[in-house]
């Protein structure tokens, strides 16, 4: 079976490609625009990367360590709201409306009441007195 | 029988002037400017001349309207004292029948002082008169009124007072893992504000006992429930400065 095979392919071995084609090809080949890394041309552009890939890593980090500190700061700062019942103003407006002077006020006004009408009733008696 | 029913009606019916010339209570307010104002007139009058006839039945006059004043200032708001309990309402209606039978005798004073007819020994019997009741029984009576008004007040502000204490001590277990507020040094301002509320509700409830020590309002000493309202009313006023010192040690954990 190997052996039909070889001499099968036997007689393409000959075969090769025209000149025209070679020469056309070639023209190809050599008109197509070359790539190459020069030694510095490498060692610019692997500097870059580094840098890029280790500001990626940097903007990375300070994200996480952003978003820990803002819990933290919420933990912080929501202290005060969670003591609203302490809200020196919510205090001083109930505070205000007990007034607690009211009960003192009233039981002064009716003492200078009653002393204010008895010296004047004992004026008008005293001035009856004098007539 | 007929007594007992007429004294009835009589409360229903000052009951419903008082409603009907009542403002909203929803505080007890000191002293109306319509009652300073009469005292003041009172006031002038005494440092002026009153040798005439005519200046001395206008100081009687004056005195009866300031006395009216007073009375109608208290019936307001012993009538505007709702929800009472029945011994409450029974000493409240006590308190209106007396202050209306103390109208009924400024009205006759009134009559009395405007009589044109009427000599210098009426006027200065009418005047004694008038200076006697109120050193016996009108200025007394006014005071327990107040007191009576106050201890039941004071529940209020008791109630108030204690809601506040509630939720300050939830606001403090919530905030208990914040690490700017130390819960311990905020803990002696809130026993000490407890430790006060106690003893008010402890004087508040010796008040009330007094308000009943007698069957009648003319007997209870009214300079012992003054002490024991006022106790009362300076213990609620403690426990909210040690609220507010409470808030100002909040402030200064959190460098406000």
């Amino acid at each position: 079976m190997e052996d039909r095979l070889n001499k099968a392919l036997k007689p393409f071995k000959a075969i090769k490609p025209s000149a025209d084609f070679m020469r056309y090809s070639r023209a190809e080949i050599l008109a197509t625009k070359q790539k190459f890394f020069s030694a510095r041309r490498s060692w610019h552009w692997n500097f870059w990367s580094s840098v890029k890939f280790a500001s990626s890593l940097t903007l990375a980090t300070l994200l996480v360590l952003i978003v820990i500190g803002g819990l933290s700061y919420f933990n912080l700062n929501l202290a005060p709201t969670l003591l609203t019942e302490l809200d020196k103003e919510s205090l001083l407006r109930e505070a205000n409306s007990l007034d607690f002077q009211i009960h003192l006020k009233e039981l002064k006004y009716y003492d200078d009441s009653a002393k204010e009408v008895a010296a004047l009733l004992d004026q008008v008696t005293e001035n009856e007195t004098n007539l | 029988m007929k007594q007992i029913y007429s004294s009835k009606l009589r409360i229903l019916g000052i009951l419903i002037i008082g409603v009907f010339l009542m403002l909203p209570y929803f505080k007890v307010n000191a002293q109306s400017e319509a009652l300073k104002s009469a005292l003041k007139e009172v006031t002038d009058i005494k440092d002026s001349n009153i040798e005439s006839p005519e200046s001395r039945v206008s100081a009687i006059l004056k005195i009866i309207d300031l006395s009216r004043l007073e009375v109608e200032d208290l019936i307001k708001k012993l009538s505007s004292l709702e929800n009472l309990d029945k011994n409450y309402s029974d000493l409240r209606d006590s308190f209106l029948s007396i202050l209306s039978d103390y109208l009924i005798y400024l009205d006759n004073a009134e009559i009395e002082a405007n009589n044109p007819e009427l000599s210098p020994d009426d006027l200065k019997l009418l005047a004694n008169n008038l200076k006697q009741w109120r050193d016996a029984k009108y200025n007394n009576t006014l005071k327990k009124t107040v007191n009576f008004i106050w201890v039941l007040r004071e529940a209020d502000l008791l109630d108030t007072a204690h809601n506040r204490l509630d939720k300050i001590s939830t606001d403090l277990k919530k905030a208990k893992n914040s690490r700017f507020i130390k819960i311990a040094d905020l803990m002696p301002p809130l026993e000490k504000a407890t430790t006060l509320l106690k003893e008010a509700k402890m004087s508040s409830k010796l008040a009330h006992e007094l308000l009943f020590a007698t069957t009648t309002p003319e007997n209870y000493k009214s300079s012992t429930l003054d002490d024991v309202v006022e106790e009362t009313l300076s213990k609620i006023k403690s426990a909210y400065q040690e609220f507010f010192k409470m808030n100002s040690l909040i402030k200064e954990m959190l460098g406000l």
